[in-house]
């Protein structure tokens, strides 16, 4: 469950990534607001399984990742601390099933997500297969063997994403699609605790 | 004062959990009860069980134990007599897909841990097989003493399962299972509420499943789509 743990967490700041282009200087990032869709395709889902939310994200590593449907949901990561919440009977109840301990290690990560720098990185191995193409593949065999790749979609506008897909395996993949982009306004840090 | 309210809370909730077991206790060995069996009932139990090809697509809340609850989405394509059944994270993670044979084999596509224990994969085909499929096993249709119907099924191991269609004066309950092992005590409770129709079939919009005896917790799940499928 762990890794698990590790591979959403390093997913989700993965989407939240603002690059320029790949291995190019970005503008500096200090917060990141954004609506996304995303699909879950499976090979026995007749039709994608579609989820909607907003992310928040606030330099140096403060994120709020929160699902609208089907199942409302936030996870909070603040102060080193991260915290994940679930809707039940209309209230918002801390789900304790994701152990979350092991997030430590992937903060290390932030800043070089957000730079826009993936090559070097421990967890993957980026290519970049066009200009507006890039492709990380786990270098961990245990990582591997849950997720096959992700391949990262940048936008025209210099230092935002279009999407992410994330590929488990044969017939399986999530891709998450941003829209309404807002980069450096001032968010409060009451957006990363949990009330 | 301070002193007074925190023994008064110590004392409450002491009584909280006595009954919180003692609730346990009472299910746990309740036994199947007595049937005055007849022909026909007003209310077929096989319309409880989805005819043709379906998926649904619940929310499951798991709790197994003390402070121990997850939330997953559970996706189940009936086709024919397999079942293939997936656990996903609210995020998109695929946690476990397998397929269920008609003979009670499992294929196991992908089973990330802890849900890589072969038991979580029996478990799972037994509590899905029990809420979509009907029990096999000879049938019988009776009413319990309070008039309720029945249709109780027992197999070659003696296992008995009884289906409790929607009663006449009850509001909410569209339909509950209940199964028994050869030793007659209950091991396994489902209660379906909110039940609303779809192509003649009674579809619960929440389903409370209660396991009881070596591996004890309770699904609450949710229903986000049913869909049948051609």
């Amino acid at each position: 469950m762990k890794l698990i743990s590790c591979t959403l967490l390093c997913l989700l700041l993965a989407f939240g990534i603002p690059v320029a282009s790949a291995e190019r200087e970005s503008p500096a990032i200090e917060s990141i607001q954004a609506d996304f869709t995303q699909e879950k395709h499976l090979k026995i889902l007749q039709k994608p399984l579609i989820s909607t939310g907003t992310f928040i994200f606030a330099a140096p590593d403060s994120l709020r990742w929160e699902y609208r449907t089907p199942i409302p949901s936030v996870l909070l990561m603040h102060d080193g601390t991260i915290q994940k919440y679930i809707q039940q009977n209309g209230k918002f109840v801390a789900d304790r099933g994701m152990r979350l301990d092991s997030m430590q290690v992937i903060l290390t990560e932030i800043g070089n997500w957000l730079d826009g720098r993936f090559s070097g990185n421990d967890m993957f191995t980026a290519s970049f297969p066009s200009k507006n193409t890039v492709l990380l593949e786990p270098k961990d065999p245990a990582l591997a063997g849950l997720i096959s790749r992700i391949e990262l979609k940048l936008a025209e506008q210099r230092g935002l994403l279009d999407s992410v897909t994330i590929t488990e395996g044969p017939q399986s993949s999530t891709t998450m699609t941003f829209t309404n982009r807002v980069l450096n306004q001032d968010i409060p840090a009451s957006a990363f605790i949990a009330e | 004062m301070r002193f007074f309210l925190q023994s008064r809370l110590k004392h409450i909730f002491g009584l909280i959990v006595l009954a919180t077991l003692l609730a346990g206790c009472a299910a746990r060995d309740q036994h199947p009860p007595s049937l005055t069996y007849s022909q026909a009932l007003p209310q077929k139990c096989d319309g409880i069980f989805p005819e043709g090809t379906w998926q649904f697509v619940h929310s499951i809340n798991f709790a197994g134990g003390r402070d121990n609850t997850t939330t997953v989405i559970g996706v189940t394509t009936l086709a024919e007599n397999s079942i293939h059944s997936a656990l996903l994270t609210v995020e998109g993670l695929t946690l476990f897909a397998a397929d269920f044979l008609p003979d009670d084999s499992l294929n196991i596509q992908r089973a990330v841990p802890p849900f890589d224990n072969p038991h979580f994969a029996e478990g799972m085909m037994r509590d899905i097989r029990t809420i979509f499929q009907p029990p096999g096993g000879v049938s019988q249709q009776g009413r319990t003493a309070a008039g309720n119907p029945v249709c109780r099924y027992t197999d070659g191991h003696d296992m008995v399962t009884d289906i409790l269609p929607k009663r006449h004066d009850d509001n909410d309950d569209c339909w509950r299972i209940r199964r028994y092992t050869p030793k007659a005590t209950m091991n396994l409770a489902i209660t379906g509420t909110s039940c609303k129709v779809q192509a003649n079939l009674f579809i619960p919009q929440h389903i409370e499943l209660q396991s009881f005896g070596m591996a004890e917790y309770t699904l609450k799940m949710k229903l986000l789509s049913a869909d049948r499928l051609q």
